[in-house]
């Protein structure tokens, strides 16, 4: 338990950690960047400040849940490591994944459909075919997809492995709503030459 | 795979009826559960606070002795225990289900909400070794992708081979499912599956295993045009629900309990009207429920709400009924098989 709570609440000051950053590129993109410092005072304004007996990243936590590991990692990037992130346009492969992950989890989630009577989501209780199908297609795509994603997808395969969270379902180390809305809105938003690369600080720390 | 089901050669023969009505310590009480202790003492949880929903809603726990005598009572659970627990805001109690393992170990599922109403709950799990005294291991059930939200509790466990245990649950945000969840010696998450349903809206499943492999899940019916209780069955231990239709007693959008006695017959509580919880009345199915047989009255007075039923049976063969008196308090009513052969209907 202790480890999952851990995790969730990082994850929360990644988060408005990242919003933060994010907005400061967009509208101050003159002002100075300290990324680590920025972590450190969210994560410390987060944890410390309390509402109702319990911090800021609890309510957090309340309101939308731990973040997937493949999340969790694109915010490390973006906040602590911006130029680990892809370069490349992505505009069109981004928008693939959001809609077949939407496609496959959220709508039957939502709607009670299934797919040939089956829910997608509870096959990431017993994730034997996804994983070997996650193996083949990064063995396949290997030289077509950034290195980072095939590496996100280990990442969350080995946080999968270890119960990082506090889902059984490896389906929830992979994705979730938020990255499917980030996906979207960075294939939307940013210019298709500059793909996810658009939204990084101009000055960070490292 | 299921149980077997365990069916005695030797069926208690005297006629037990006993009724209590447990400790009120609050003004509002709702959805009871009932453990069978290996002492054979039982604890009876519920939710109650100043009213359903409210700040002050705890998960309290009532001690019957195995004379079926009224011991203290005392709050399990409050809402600030829980989210210090989850690390989380937790904003509301509800539906409490207790089961107590083949190792002893008390576990009780219970729904709780951090924004929003009762369609953006989720499930906790929390063990006690004391008999519910105290409470450890808190943890959420991840049933769900979208935020995991929308994911309840009603009706009893059902133990399954290999240590494992299989959890009736719903899901009500939008359109209302059942599910079946099924999880590890260790309380973890290892399958998930719908019950396939016929058109409309369908929770809170209660499961009555049949044999080895085949069970029967009845549901409360949330469509009103069809009014009537629903069902599924599983051949496969579980692995898949298909619909069995509506059975044929009327369900006014309420709760209900269905298990398997030790005869192999299987007992429903339930409100059995199109309007209204004024009558709580017992229903028996000798053919694994292709026919049910109405029985005795529990409840009934016009106006009233008899509700929420939970039914378990103690290894002694006697059956103890909980449920909600006009969501003010808890009454439980313990008889046996020959109690129930005394009438063939009400």
């Amino acid at each position: 338990m202790i480890v999952h709570a851990y995790y969730g609440l990082m994850a929360q000051c990644l988060i408005v950690t990242a919003v933060a950053r994010l907005a400061r590129a967009l509208w101050w993109p003159k002002t100075p960047s300290f990324a680590t410092l920025e972590v450190v005072i969210v994560s410390a304004l987060l944890l410390l400040a309390s509402v109702d007996g319990i911090s800021l990243a609890e309510h957090l936590r309340g309101l939308w849940g731990d973040p997937s590991v493949t999340t969790v990692g694109i915010l490390f990037a973006f906040v602590l490591w911006p130029r680990s992130l892809p370069k490349r346009p992505t505009r069109r492969g981004a928008l693939v994944v959001a809609t077949v992950g939407s496609a496959l989890l959220y709508l039957p989630a939502l709607s009670g459909l299934t797919l040939f009577g089956m829910d997608p989501y509870s096959l990431g209780y017993a994730p034997w075919a996804i994983i070997t199908a996650l193996l083949l297609a990064s063995v396949a795509l290997w030289r077509i997809v950034d290195l980072v994603w095939i590496r996100l997808i280990s990442y969350a395969m080995l946080a999968y492995g270890l119960r990082l969270l506090e889902s059984d379902n490896l389906w929830d180390y992979l994705v979730d709503p938020g990255l499917v809305i980030g996906v979207v809105v960075v294939a939307f938003v940013t210019p298709a030459s500059q793909g996810t690369a658009r939204a990084e600080p101009t000055m960070a720390s490292h | 795979m299921l149980p077997a089901v365990k069916h005695d050669a030797q069926t208690i023969t005297a006629v037990v009826h006993r009724s209590v009505e447990l400790p009120t310590p609050t003004a509002s009480a709702h959805a009871s559960s009932i453990a069978v202790l290996p002492d054979g003492s039982l604890r009876v949880a519920w939710f109650g606070g100043a009213k359903e929903g409210a700040a002050d809603v705890g998960i309290w726990i009532a001690a019957i002795g195995a004379d079926g005598a009224v011991g203290d009572h005392w709050l399990a659970l409050s809402r600030g225990d829980l989210q210090r627990r989850l690390h989380r805001v937790i904003r509301i109690l509800g539906n409490p289900v207790v089961w107590c393992d083949p190792n002893g170990v008390l576990r009780m599922w219970v729904v709780s909400v951090s924004y929003g109403g009762w369609s953006g709950s989720a499930i906790s799990a929390l063990d006690s070794g004391d008999g519910g005294r105290t409470w450890d291991h808190a943890r959420r059930l991840v049933l769900s992708p979208m935020f995991n939200l929308s994911t309840l509790v009603r009706a009893q466990p059902v133990p399954l081979s290999g240590g494992a245990t299989g959890l009736p649950a719903y899901h009500e945000l939008g359109k209302k499912w059942g599910l079946w969840v099924r999880l590890d010696g260790s309380g973890h998450v290892c399958a998930m599956e719908r019950l396939g349903m016929a058109a409309g809206n369908w929770l809170q499943p209660s499961v009555a295993p049949l044999d080895e492999s085949h069970a029967l899940a009845l549901l409360r019916c949330a469509t009103a045009e069809v009014g009537a209780i629903g069902s599924a069955t599983t051949s496969d231990g579980g692995g898949m629900w298909n619909s069995g239709g509506p059975i044929g007693i009327p369900n006014p959008d309420s709760g209900l309990a269905v298990i398997t006695l030790h005869d192999g017959s299987l007992l429903l509580a339930a409100n059995p009207s199109k309007v209204g919880r004024a009558r709580l009345q017992l229903f028996r199915s000798r053919d694994r429920g292709a026919t049910w047989t109405p029985s005795r009255t529990v409840a009934q007075q016009d106006g009233a709400e008899y509700s929420y039923p939970c039914l378990v049976e103690s290894p002694d063969g006697v059956i103890h009924l909980s449920y909600t008196r006009m969501r003010r308090g808890i009454s439980l009513v313990s008889f046996t098989s020959a109690w129930l052969d005394e009438v063939a209907a009400p």
